[in-house]
């Protein structure tokens, strides 16, 4: 069990020692005097500290751009942590760095940092990027000088220094790669007294610590973390401290997205408990696009990259994005204690506000999601800003339309009560109607006998209220519209 | 070599008109641009924590800070009764205290200021100050503040013609209300400073603050030392848009009363949750109109009462209301004007600048007026402003002519057809038409920005030229950088002027010990008064090398480019032999023991403005520009898309033209910003909720339509501004509105004009009134 951190530093082996709160922001600025990172908010909205993390998965380097604010130092174990130092050798600037320059596309400076190191974590694990992965990975950078079309542009800059995607690459990625493939994964384990964490490399080592480490796990003395994002936000701006921070992110078998498909079987996407929102968007495209697309709308490529579904629906917030769209289509989650695993359906996991059916000392080990039950799946949200922000009232239905009539609906939705809601009546309602505008109107009147929405600072009750009723009739106009475009294809 | 020069010369070297790139860019890309936070930390540095007032308005009964001063690491907590100099930092009226004294106005006042040797040390000392306070009722909205008659400066006037007259007897005549809400800056770098301590008792500030001046006069009022003895170093803002004008400067006193009580270097950094729930925004107006106008739309007499929400004290809340009040008519004609404006009182953060200064809210109501016109009458809202426009040689309400005020109609005629205003109406209307749940919209506005500080001693500059003997130049001036590129765009003056490549040329940071009593960077200002400043100090160093030359190369006629100096007969110039380099003639003009260095003054010709009688000529000239928006809005959430944009904007002749379209890109981003999605809401006792960026949106690269054409205006030279350039920092942040205005457009599709949907329009306000209309719809 190692006390202190390994990691590569822009290509050199660093070891460290660091407190079980200590965020890479603060590692990098304040222990090893590295500037070049920024605190712009915090709690991981601006981008202005955001980093590159290569990481070992499925036998090769993965890089990923996260927020150092909500990135654990303690984390990096293994890692390769690449920060806007790293980028130009020599004394001469990256392509990415050059193209910056060419695009006019840093004024004050204090985001460029960021923008750089998200642009490179772009270049870095998609060779050819689209406008939409361009904007996927940068939505997560506030700059308030250029208006982003300068930075928009550097993709153009970045063609015209001829540059293919292995010149992105800094020199020191392939030796680092090497010695990261060959770096033997040990538990990690630091403690002052006040705050721990405990980051184990397997299920078995958890289970075990969980028996010998009791006073640091009883009680609400112990958070499990994958990520850590939302767990961070609580630590450093609302004094919510845990005695024990619990990383499973390094335990491989929580990685795993996998198929149930056997013949006799119902079929379904089992996704484990650690896999990152980032890999749910690209490895559920084809298999379950609406989680893939939903996903998508869920805060920045930073936090999406480290987050999970699971902490997004442990967190038990009632505007959770991929709550109601799970719960529409009856996802099971499997919860993984010292004493075995149980199945819960997430339908019945929420108790309260922000209460679980959770043990403290339990983990989400999968979400089972059941596939193929339904012929039209929809999420919609509504939120101040189209991306980056957290919904006033977001909503999920799944339907098996069968000739133009609804045979079987399911209809949850989010910000609309102290936790997300299955909406049985509303569901019962649609079932054996048309699939028609009118239907979904009718729906209006049963909708509002099951949720009573209050008001606060993203939208006040009145308005919850109208906007849930809305999204039902959204889902319908979603319906019409994959419908035109089925058209068109033929 | 030969060859080579020849191709130097023809090629750019940064000289004005070029767009090289940003002379701090190497820094910025590679991360290594120095902001407060990031300077190298002197030893023995104390970390400071605030403690802000919890409530809008209360009596303090009690400052307790005895248990915390026992907490192990704090080295110090002071109060208002710790201040040795004046308590007192009010810019323009001296209504503001640096600590709160007897009672608090405002959520965030500071308090009390804890030093201690580590930021946790110092947070958890400010556990323990026990702070008791009386809760006293606070006054949150203008109708409250007069209602008590509360103002934070005098009620003033514009006024020209007779606007009751025409009142009484028009054929169309309207009322009401237009309102906007604030905006939070948003600069990435929050409010920071670092005091260092000096000898005699004078202290050094590294402030993040567009008013080094200010800071520099009110750390040594707070101190009760004279001015020389505190000096004030300013690199660079990690933005700043006017929240760092007057805001900055509390910080700054605070670390500076720190050090020179402890005698130890004193750091303040704010957090971004610190600064959004203390720190001035900008103003809301709620304002009442009344417009009689004719049946082609022609405004025949306006009268508007811009109320705007000042907050506790008075900051620059006056000029900014000022500058509201002379953008009342914006691009138009109005020849029964009358503009009242009251600048009331509240318990709200002291409101500041913010780029427009004003500006966007005045120009927001006339805007709105002739928009309802335009609804009311079934005209289009292009016409109606268009008939409207400023012609050549009309004279503003008061009482200045609107120089080259012909540019904005040409620009509006221009804009039609880059826009595609006509055929966008055509298919918006058949959009519509077949859209029941999408209604999309079109909007406009145009821009007439007034340049200079409407305070007419605030318009100087001032330079420092320093020449080494390698060639190099050390430019100092009175602006300061905060990403509006005013150092690139110096330098190419300099360069320019004394004909070298810009590398030749540093800019330094702004220190009150190389130029003094510089006005803020505000106003859009920064490099015509500055540049100005550098020009003339240039000009006196470039006198004596040409004196220099003369006698070198007698009867010859010499140019300086790109670090050579060549001979040129009859316009055209020998690139083939140069005569010699800058360097060796700066190295002559050494041992011939001339001056190398020189100080540079401007100060603009002609400005005045008689605030009681509303009369005079406060601006040296004016930017023109117009913006065309398209947008589409979702009926059953209220959302918006913002799906196009054109923008034609007239910068004169353009020193830099990449930088002027990068701030155009960046004012229209902070202006889509402030009409759709930033919302600053309140709980009824005045704190601000949305006090962070989980909270507060500004926009992102997704909210920037892939459709933004920018076009500068060509052919426009102005004599006025440094090198025939215009200022460009402010006026294009007014392109916003059109969002605003395209959204506007998309609701009066439903049939009635959206009377409540204030700024921002957000997905809830737009929502409000797609359901009045609805309703009324069902009514008929």
């Amino acid at each position: 069990m190692k006390k202190t951190i390994h990691f590569f530093l822009n290509g050199n082996l660093k070891e460290v020692q660091v407190k079980a709160e200590t965020t890479v922001l603060e590692l990098l600025r304040n222990k090893l005097e590295l500037n070049g990172i920024k605190e712009g908010c915090g709690e991981g909205d601006c981008g202005a500290c955001t980093v590159v993390i290569g990481e070992v998965r499925e036998g090769r380097v993965h890089y990923k751009s996260v927020t150092g604010c909500l990135y654990l130092a303690a984390k990096l174990e293994g890692k390769h942590l690449i920060t806007i130092e790293g980028l130009a050798e020599k004394g001469k600037l990256h392509p990415i760095q050059e193209a910056i320059l060419s695009s006019h596309a840093t004024q004050c400076g204090f985001c460029t940092p960021g923008v750089s190191l998200s642009i490179l974590a772009l270049y870095l694990e998609r060779s050819n990027p689209t406008k939409e992965e361009f904007r996927r990975y940068l939505e997560g950078n506030l700059c308030r000088c250029t208006g982003y079309d300068s930075i928009r542009k550097v993709p153009e800059y970045l063609k015209e220094l001829s540059v293919c995607s292995e010149n992105l690459r800094p020199s020191f990625l392939e030796a680092t790669e090497e010695q990261q493939l060959g770096f033997i994964q040990e538990d990690v384990f630091v403690d002052d007294g006040t705050f721990a964490y405990y980051s184990p490399v397997s299920e078995e080592h958890l289970i075990e610590f969980l028996s010998t480490h009791k006073e640091l796990t009883g009680g609400n003395n112990l958070r499990y973390i994958n990520g850590g994002s939302d767990v961070l936000v609580g630590i450093k701006k609302r004094n919510q401290h845990y005695r024990l921070l619990l990383d499973i992110s390094r335990i491989t078998s929580l990685q795993q997205i996998s198929y149930q498909d056997k013949p006799q079987e119902a079929k379904a996407l089992i996704l484990g408990g650690g896999v990152s929102l980032s890999r749910v968007i690209d490895s559920t495209r084809e298999s379950f696009s609406e989680l893939s697309a939903t996903v998508q709308r869920m805060c920045s490529e930073q936090v999406r990259s480290s987050a999970t579904v699971a902490g997004n629906i442990v967190n038990a917030s009632p505007v959770a994005d991929t709550v109601p769209l799970l719960m529409a289509v009856d996802a099971v989650l499997t919860l993984q204690g010292q004493e075995g695993e149980r199945s819960v359906p997430l339908r019945n996991f929420f108790h309260g506000y922000k209460q679980t059916e959770n043990k403290p000392e339990e983990w989400i080990a999968s979400i089972c999601v059941p596939l193929g039950e339904y012929n039209f799946i929809n999420f919609e949200k509504v939120s101040k800003r189209k991306e980056v922000d957290i919904a006033a009232v977001n909503s999920a239905i799944a339907l098996k339309i069968e000739e133009g009539i609804i045979n079987r609906a399911e209809v949850a939705c989010g910000g609309v009560g102290a936790t997300t809601l299955y909406l049985p009546k509303t569901s019962r309602y649609l079932e054996g109607k048309e699939m028609k505008e009118e239907t979904f109107l009718g729906a209006f009147e049963v909708i509002n006998t099951e949720a009573t929405p209050i008001g606060d600072v993203r939208g006040s009750a009145q308005y919850r209220s109208a906007v849930m009723q809305n999204l039902l009739l959204k889902h319908y106009l979603a319906y019409e519209r994959s419908q035109e475009v089925d058209g068109y294809e033929e | 070599m030969k060859n080579e020069q020849k191709e130097n010369s023809c090629s750019q070297w940064g000289q004005v008109g070029t767009s090289p790139l940003h002379i701090s860019g190497f820094d910025h890309v590679t991360g290594r641009s120095q902001f407060i936070d990031d300077i190298p930390k002197p030893r023995n540095l104390l970390q400071l924590k605030i403690l802000p007032s919890p409530l809008a308005h209360g009596k303090i009964v009690r400052i307790n800070t005895e248990k915390a001063k026992a907490l192990p690491g704090v080295a110090a907590i002071f109060t208002a009764q710790d201040i040795p100099g004046e308590n007192q930092i009010g810019g323009i009226i001296q209504d503001e205290v640096c600590l709160a004294e007897g009672h608090v106005h405002f959520v965030g006042e500071p308090v009390a200021i804890v030093a201690a040797e580590s930021l946790e040390e110092a947070e958890a000392a400010l556990g323990q100050i026990e702070l008791v306070l009386e809760e006293e009722t606070p006054v949150l909205t203008v109708r409250d503040a007069i209602a008590k008659n509360q103002y934070v400066g005098p009620i003033r006037k514009i006024e020209r013609g007779d606007v009751e007259a025409v009142f009484a007897d028009c054929p169309h005549y309207l009322e009401g209300v237009i309102r906007n809400e604030g905006q939070e800056h948003f600069y990435l770098e929050t409010q920071s400073v670092l005091a260092v301590p000096e000898d005699s008792g004078g202290v050094t500030l590294y402030s993040s603050s567009q008013n080094p001046n200010e800071v520099q006069r009110m750390a040594a009022n707070v101190l009760g030392v004279l001015q020389n003895q505190v000096t004030v170093d300013i690199k660079r803002l990690g933005g700043g848009f006017g929240g760092k004008e007057s805001q900055a400067t509390a910080w700054a006193c605070i670390a500076a009363l720190a050090a020179f009580h402890t005698g130890r270097p004193a750091e303040l950094r704010l957090t971004r949750d610190e600064d959004m729930l203390c720190t001035g925004k900008r103003h809301a107006f709620e304002s009442d109109y009344r417009v009689a106008f004719n049946e082609e739309g022609k405004i025949l007499a306006y009268s508007v009462e811009l109320n705007s929400n000042c907050g506790a004290v008075a900051d620059v809340s006056t000029s900014v209301l000022e500058r509201a009040m002379l953008h009342a008519e914006n691009s138009y004609r109005i020849d029964n004007i009358r503009v009242i404006g009251r600048p009331c009182k509240t318990n709200l953060h002291p409101a500041t600048a913010f780029r427009g200064f004003g500006g966007p809210q005045g120009i927001f109501a006339i805007e709105s007026v002739i928009q309802k016109i335009a609804f009311t009458l079934k005209l289009d809202p292009y016409d109606v402003r268009m008939r409207n426009m400023y012609l050549k040689g009309d004279i503003a309400p008061y009482g200045e002519e609107i120089l080259n005020a012909e540019h904005v109609g040409e620009i509006f005629e221009k804009l039609r057809t880059y826009s595609k205003w006509d055929e966008r109406k055509k298919n918006i209307a058949v959009f519509n038409a077949k859209n029941k749940y999408y209604k999309k919209g079109i909007g406009i506005t145009p821009v007439k920005f007034g340049i200079s500080f409407t305070a007419a001693h605030l318009n100087q500059g001032s330079a420092m030229i320093l020449i080494y003997l390698d060639g190099s130049i050390s430019v100092t001036h009175g602006a300061i950088e905060m990403g509006q590129e005013v150092n690139t765009k110096i330098a190419q003056i300099a360069a320019t002027n004394f004909g070298v490549p810009l590398s030749y040329v540093r800019i330094e940071s702004n220190n009150t010990k190389r130029v003094a009593n510089t006005s803020p960077t505000a106003a859009s200002s920064g490099c015509d008064l500055n540049g100005h400043a550098v020009e003339n100090a240039s000009i006196k160093i470039m006198k004596r090398l040409r004196e220099l030359t003369s006698r070198l190369f007698p009867d010859m006629e010499v140019v300086f480019e790109n670090g050579f100096v060549y001979k040129a007969a009859k316009g055209s110039v020998d690139y083939e032999e140069p005569l010699i380099t800058f360097k060796d003639l700066v190295k002559k003009a050494y041992f011939e023991r001339i001056d190398l260095c020189d100080h540079g003054f401007y100060a603009s010709p002609g400005i005045h403005f008689d605030r009681d009688k509303g009369q005079g000529h406060p601006f040296l000239y004016y930017v023109f520009g117009a913006a065309v928006s398209e947008v589409t809005v979702d009926l059953l959430t209220g959302r918006t898309s913002l799906d196009s944009a054109h923008i034609i904007h007239d910068c004169g002749s353009s020193i830099n033209p990449r930088v002027d379209v990068g701030q155009v890109q960046g004012a229209f981003a902070q202006g889509v910003g402030w009409v759709t999605t930033e919302e600053l809401v309140y709980n009824e006792k005045g704190r601000l909720l949305s006090s962070s960026p989980a909270t507060y949106k500004i926009p992102t690269i997704g909210d920037i339509p892939e459709e933004l054409h920018i076009e500068l205006l060509e052919g426009s030279l102005n004599e006025q501004g440094i090198k025939r350039s215009k200022a460009i920092g402010e006026p294009p942040f007014v392109y916003g509105e059109s969002v605003y205005f395209a959204i506007v457009d998309a609701l009066c599709s439903l049939g009635t004009y959206p009377e409540g949907l204030s700024i921002p329009a957000t997905p809830e306000k737009i929502w409000l009134e797609i359901r009045r209309s609805t309703n009324a719809g069902r009514n008929e």
